[in-house]
């Protein structure tokens, strides 16, 4: 039986920021990535299928495919999806943001620094 | 001019008033997204150029989540993001539980409907997970929640209505 997204999104968020801190952009992307389909397998009984391009109701982590630079900030990459960026560091610092902005979730990579700090 | 920014252009031009962003990829082959905002109502488009328009519309709470509808070409992109911001339409996956999300868009409840169809709610359920299901069940579904069910074969030079015999 799926659970709602909204319930996912939050126990993903959740276990996100009790994980180790990362230490380097690959770590973060890796760490974000076993955790939401760890989230996903165990809340949704829908496949994983990445290489499907349309919504299939689940959840998925950052696509290479969808990496901008961030003027201003050399060592920050972005991560579009449909209604997110996820701001990467290269310290392993997160940062996911609503298409509007407003700041969902933060945690500093290993060396103590957030995403704008990196 | 890529089909993306054509767009871009049609629909500012369709709505001065919105608010039309266009996001260039890093990478050649990358995704560009297109974000369009009437008032408080949203739309996404996703575009490459081998995969056409990915269309999605209103709010949702997930993240990481593909486009909700598919189109190939820029005026039948257009046409659906236009009618999805003047009506205020929240698109929707087509997976399998398009039944249960229907019945919850039109804000009736399983029970409720379960009353309306003389069934069982767990057997309402079950209905609304199931994979495959007879025309005729599909029916009494819609019928339910107070819709008509069309049947239509689409073909590449037209479309016709299929009537089952009662």
């Amino acid at each position: 039986m799926e659970r709602p997204k909204e319930e996912r999104l939050k126990e993903f968020y959740r276990r996100l920021g009790q994980a180790p801190a990362a230490g380097s952009r690959k770590e973060a992307r890796e760490r974000l990535a076993a955790i939401l389909n760890q989230v996903e397998d165990e809340m949704t009984t829908i496949p994983y299928n990445p290489a499907n391009w349309m919504s299939d109701g689940r959840m998925y982590p950052p696509l290479d495919d969808n990496v901008r630079n961030v003027v201003g900030h050399p060592k920050v990459k972005r991560y579009r999806s449909r209604n997110h960026n996820t701001f990467i560091g290269s310290n392993g610092s997160i940062e996911i943001q609503d298409i509007d902005g407003m700041v969902e979730f933060s945690k500093p990579g290993a060396d103590g620094k957030g995403v704008w700090e990196s | 001019m890529n089909a993306i920014e054509t767009l871009a252009r049609k629909l500012s031009a369709r709505f001065p008033e919105a608010k039309v962003s266009l996001d260039k990829p890093s990478k050649a082959n990358g995704s560009w997204f297109l974000d369009v905002k009437l008032g408080d109502h949203p739309a996404v488009v996703e575009w490459r150029p081998r995969r056409g328009f990915g269309i999605s519309a209103g709010t949702t709470h997930g993240y990481g989540e593909g486009a909700d509808e598919r189109h190939s070409g820029v005026e039948s992109a257009f046409v659906r993001v236009c009618d999805l911001l003047t009506g205020r339409v929240q698109t929707m996956p087509l997976r399998e539980m398009i039944l249960k999300q229907l019945r919850e868009s039109r804000r009736i409840s399983q029970e409720q409907l379960a009353k309306v169809l003389k069934i069982r709610q767990a057997t309402l359920s079950k209905m609304e997970r199931r994979r495959d299901m007879y025309l005729s069940t599909l029916d009494r579904l819609i019928s339910g929640l107070g819709g008509r069910l069309e049947v239509r074969a689409v073909f590449p030079d037209g479309s016709v209505e299929i009537v089952p015999e009662k």
